[in-house]
């Protein structure tokens, strides 16, 4: 990662904050660890980041209730746009080298794998993914409000997919470590038990495999 | 695990690629020109080809739109650049 690439993060925060949409959208993924360390919001932590991918997850399908157009936000910033041709998915590409993409829970019985949304992207459309919409937090950085999952919520997300994520398996491993210390044991019991059983049970499997001492049960 | 990061910045960086040489194919080739037709002036858009210099005379109404493609493309060719210098960066890394 470049100075150049986080700056080109922050300058497109900047576009969607002034396009008043980041309310619409979480930031997940490796970059919502640099954010909880660069807020404050948890004192002390020292992201790991080493991706170029940075992704958003809309909140709601329909928000703004106003159709709005995305790429208008980003044009001034020279931003490049595509549909992937398979899926149908928006892609961003910034002139920094990020890739950006849009994620969004999946609905019903999940047979769409991309979703058109309000913001005037076509997001992924993912599984277990909501827990993460459902236990946001909002923390501010240079005056903008960025939304982000609450780190407990966040882990645990990381430990329901562990088992299927292949060769990313070991860099979540990572994360969940690093966050570990940093949790609140009941904010993490409460976000659990919010959770189905099978993703419970996942979890559980996860957090054995790491070694990481909990009071979760299923 | 560094490997397994790299290979998928690697990956990251050839999807780039190929959607900046899909736009690029969309965005004007060349340079604008100025000259001076009896006495007015006159826009041509060249390109070299081969050893040729090429240009077509711009009608006033595309002007502005070729300038803008034209600026775009200096732009993604720059992007282009540097996705071509992160592969080799990252390419010299995965050498065994």
């Amino acid at each position: 990662m470049t100075q150049q690439q986080f700056a080109g993060f922050w300058r497109l925060l900047r576009h969607f904050s002034e396009a008043g949409l980041l309310p619409h959208m979480l930031v997940i993924g490796s970059w919502a660890e640099y954010l909880y360390a660069q807020s404050g919001f948890l004192p002390g932590f020292v992201a790991n980041l080493r991706t170029l991918d940075v992704d958003f997850l809309i909140r709601n399908q329909r928000r703004p209730a106003q159709k709005v157009n995305l790429m208008q936000a980003v044009q001034a910033s020279g931003c490049l746009m595509e549909q992937d041709t398979l899926t149908g998915a928006t892609k961003l590409y910034t002139l920094d080298g990020l890739e950006v993409e849009f994620l969004i829970a999946q609905k019903g019985s999940g047979q769409e794998a991309v979703l058109p949304t309000n913001l005037g992207v076509n997001a992924q459309a993912l599984t277990h993914i909501s827990m993460l919409r459902d236990h946001a937090v909002e923390v501010t950085v240079f005056d903008m409000r960025i939304m982000v999952p609450l780190p407990e919520a966040y882990v645990l997300h990381k430990c329901v997919i562990n088992e299927r994520r292949g060769l990313k398996a070991e860099k979540d491993r990572q994360a969940i470590n690093g966050l570990a210390p940093y949790l609140d044991a009941t904010r993490l019991s409460d976000i659990f038990e919010t959770l189905q059983r099978k993703e419970k049970a996942a979890a559980l499997a996860a957090l054995q495999r790491l070694g990481i001492d909990t009071e979760l049960k299923l | 695990m560094l490997q397994d990061v790299l290979r998928e910045e690697r990956e990251r960086a050839e999807r780039m690629q190929a959607a900046l040489a899909r736009e690029l194919e969309k965005l004007p080739r060349g340079y604008i020109s100025r000259k001076m037709i009896r006495g007015k002036p006159a826009f041509y858009l060249q390109r070299r080809e081969g050893d040729k210099v090429v240009g077509r005379y711009i009608p006033k109404e595309e002007l502005e739109g070729l300038r803008q493609g034209i600026a775009r493309r200096k732009q993604l060719l720059a992007m282009d650049r540097e996705a071509k210098e992160t592969l080799r960066r990252i390419g010299r890394a995965l050498k065994p």
